[in-house]
């Protein structure tokens, strides 16, 4: 297709989305702006109300605070690719580098750096007199590549000789078998990344933590020591002072855990959003809890999402995925979009579909969550970039609803980090 | 495809739950386990303890694999039985927990994992882990959990960090009278 009959195309689909939209405006009973209780059947209808939020967005400025963006001016990003910059030095030096296009995800911990957009030698972390290689999980790919030592340097914070990870060194050893071996694709260039590399600021301030230290009862295949490029990497324990790391930890200040701040979007998306990420909890003027409501999390990271009855334990936020997971067409009544097209395994609603759940904390905390679900082939015109109703089936147990990064859009969201105290009490624990 | 698929066995497992106290005296069954028989309800488990590294029967292969692969195991196995499937639960010391349903025929119809990280797919997924590969979608622009549904062969997984989870089976294999929803 030429650029003209694009334009034509986009301009029909917008077209047929306006008039279904202002369809939606006239029918009485549709849904949105009420606040339905716990669990109500999906309607159609406009996003949720964010009236009814307890920790709405909220504009922060301050020297705590690193912006942070979903547009479309990464090559190699996709739709809902939320993205920052990182300062990178060589430990205890002014050698730095500064990277942008880094993914914020709150689904993991610690940096990574594609090796190819790295101008440093940093130093080698060892597992005793060899390097130390890591294999890391993502929700559909892996990574692999040494563990070395940086100063982490966001905003005007810094973090002093923090393990991060480069992923996809040349000079490294190849993955080994133990790691591919979950068949998910390895993710080591920027291109297949989507990102040079991943600001991990979740809820656990060891990526691994006890599970991979010596004293665990197994070693799980997620550290290597590497004796050379040629020679197989073996499992290792790892003391945590060597795993790496959520560098907001090891801030001296605001190092309890972070917000992320990202404005509403339309049900139609946004080209361009900019948010910012903010470090402390309670810490600073500019970074209090006020009404936001704290979840508590279990040990792995998760809590409760209670729709219709049906409990989902599984459940997380994660601004690392792009879309909600949740549920499946039958559950719903809506239709998977065509398979085998760019939109294939997202659902595609003859008309957005509106919904509440509820979220319920280890410690008892229970809150609505409004979502929406829009007819994906719709949204993928150009030129948004941002949504906050673009969803996939997910049906894995233990159950989960996904809240991905489209549940962050239009909310102040509080991560805090496990082992530190907050106004609140002491992390792991979402607040919003 | 998979609508059709999941709605026909929604309708099986909602009378399944409805009649689950019922089911369970009427299911009450033998569980054969290193020759001890024992009365058992659905929830009841047999545990053993059994040496050396994680290693599984592969989706589609016979259940004896299972019991084979126990004596290359750093794992507990807990055995939970009932009229139309055999539960086998394998823990390993990293905290990984793989559930192997074995079909009244015998075979491995579904497996399930929840852990640290994702187990082993070349053995758990047995023959089946090159139709997995060849399945999982090309790259497309999104991060989202990873989902297969074909004719041959189902695999849904996703997870953060620390937390991973997913299962898979062969809907061909899977028995008449059991819905896919119970491969957890």
């Amino acid at each position: 297709m030429n650029a003209h009959s694009v334009a034509v195309v986009w301009l029909v689909r917008r077209w047929i989305a306006l008039v279904l939209a202002v369809g939606l405006l006239v029918l009485p009973g549709c849904g949105g702006g009420s606040s339905p209780s716990n669990g109500s059947s999906p309607s159609s209808g406009s996003s949720p109300n964010s009236s009814s939020l307890r920790s709405p967005y909220a504009a922060i400025t301050g020297p705590n605070v690193q912006p942070i963006a979903v547009n479309g001016d990464f090559a190699y990003g996709y739709p809902n690719d939320v993205l920052t910059s990182v300062t990178i030095c060589v430990p205890g030096t002014a050698t730095c580098q500064t990277i942008p296009n880094i993914l914020v995800d709150t689904g993991s911990s610690g940096l990574r750096i594609i090796s190819s957009q790295l101008d440093l030698a940093l130093p080698a972390v060892m597992s005793g007199s060899t390097p130390l290689g890591e294999c890391v999980e993502f929700v559909d790919s892996y990574v692999w590549g040494p563990v070395v030592t940086a100063d982490v340097a966001i905003a005007d914070e810094k973090a002093a000789a923090v393990p991060i990870q480069m992923l996809g060194s040349p000079d490294f050893a190849a993955p080994p078998s133990l790691c591919s071996s979950s068949g998910l694709p390895e993710q080591d260039t920027v291109e297949s990344f989507g990102a040079n590399g991943v600001l991990g600021v979740g809820l656990f301030a060891y990526d691994c933590g006890p599970a991979c230290m010596p004293q665990s009862a197994a070693t799980p295949a997620i550290y290597y020591s590497c004796p050379s490029a040629s020679a197989p990497c073996t499992p290792t324990a790892v003391p945590l002072a060597n795993q790496v790391q959520n560098p907001v930890w090891r801030f001296p200040q605001d190092n309890n855990g972070v917000i992320i701040s990202l404005p509403p979007v339309d049900a139609s998306g946004a080209a361009s959003v900019a948010g910012t990420v903010v470090f402390g909890i309670g810490t600073a003027s500019n970074n209090g809890l006020g009404s936001a409501q704290v979840y508590t999390t279990d040990a792995q990271g998760s809590f409760i999402t209670v729709y219709q009855g049906k409990a989902y334990p599984g459940s997380y936020l994660d601004t690392g995925t792009s879309v909600l997971a949740l549920l499946d067409p039958v559950t719903l009544g809506i239709p998977l979009c065509a398979a085998n097209t760019a939109t294939g395994g997202l659902y595609c609603p003859s008309t957005t579909v509106s919904a509440t759940a509820t979220t319920q904390g280890a410690n008892g905390t229970i809150g609505t969550v409004g979502f929406s679900i829009a007819n994906a082939n719709t949204l993928a015109s150009p030129p948004n970039w941002a949504f906050n109703d673009v969803a996939t089936p997910f049906g894995a147990a233990p159950e989960a609803f996904v809240w991905g990064l489209p549940f962050f859009f239009g909310r102040n969201v509080f991560v805090a980090i496990e082992g530190q105290s907050t106004p609140a009490g002491v992390g792991p624990y979402w607040a919003y | 495809m998979r609508h059709a698929l999941v709605c026909g066995l929604r309708v099986r497992d909602r009378r399944h739950e409805e009649g689950a106290e019922d089911a369970a005296s009427r299911e009450a069954g033998v569980i054969q386990h290193k020759g001890v028989p024992m009365k058992t309800a659905l929830a009841v488990f047999v545990s053993v303890w059994v040496s050396a590294g994680p290693a599984w029967a592969g989706l589609g292969q016979p259940a004896a694999s299972v019991l084979a692969d126990q004596q290359r195991m750093h794992a507990q196995l807990r055995t939970r039985a009932n009229d139309s499937y055999t539960v086998q639960q394998i823990e390993v010391a990293d905290g990984t927990v793989v559930r192997e349903y074995v079909s009244p025929a015998g075979l491995v119809f579904g497996v399930a994992w929840q852990g640290l990280k994702v187990p082993d797919l070349t053995q758990l997924l047995g023959a089946y882990f090159p139709v997995y590969q060849a399945a999982v979608p090309a790259p497309v622009r999104r991060r989202a959990p990873v989902v297969v549904h074909t004719e041959a062969l189902v695999v849904e997984m996703s997870g953060h960090m620390r937390a991973f989870v997913g299962r898979a089976y062969v809907p061909s294999l899977v028995p008449r009278d059991v819905t896919p929803e119970v491969i957890q």
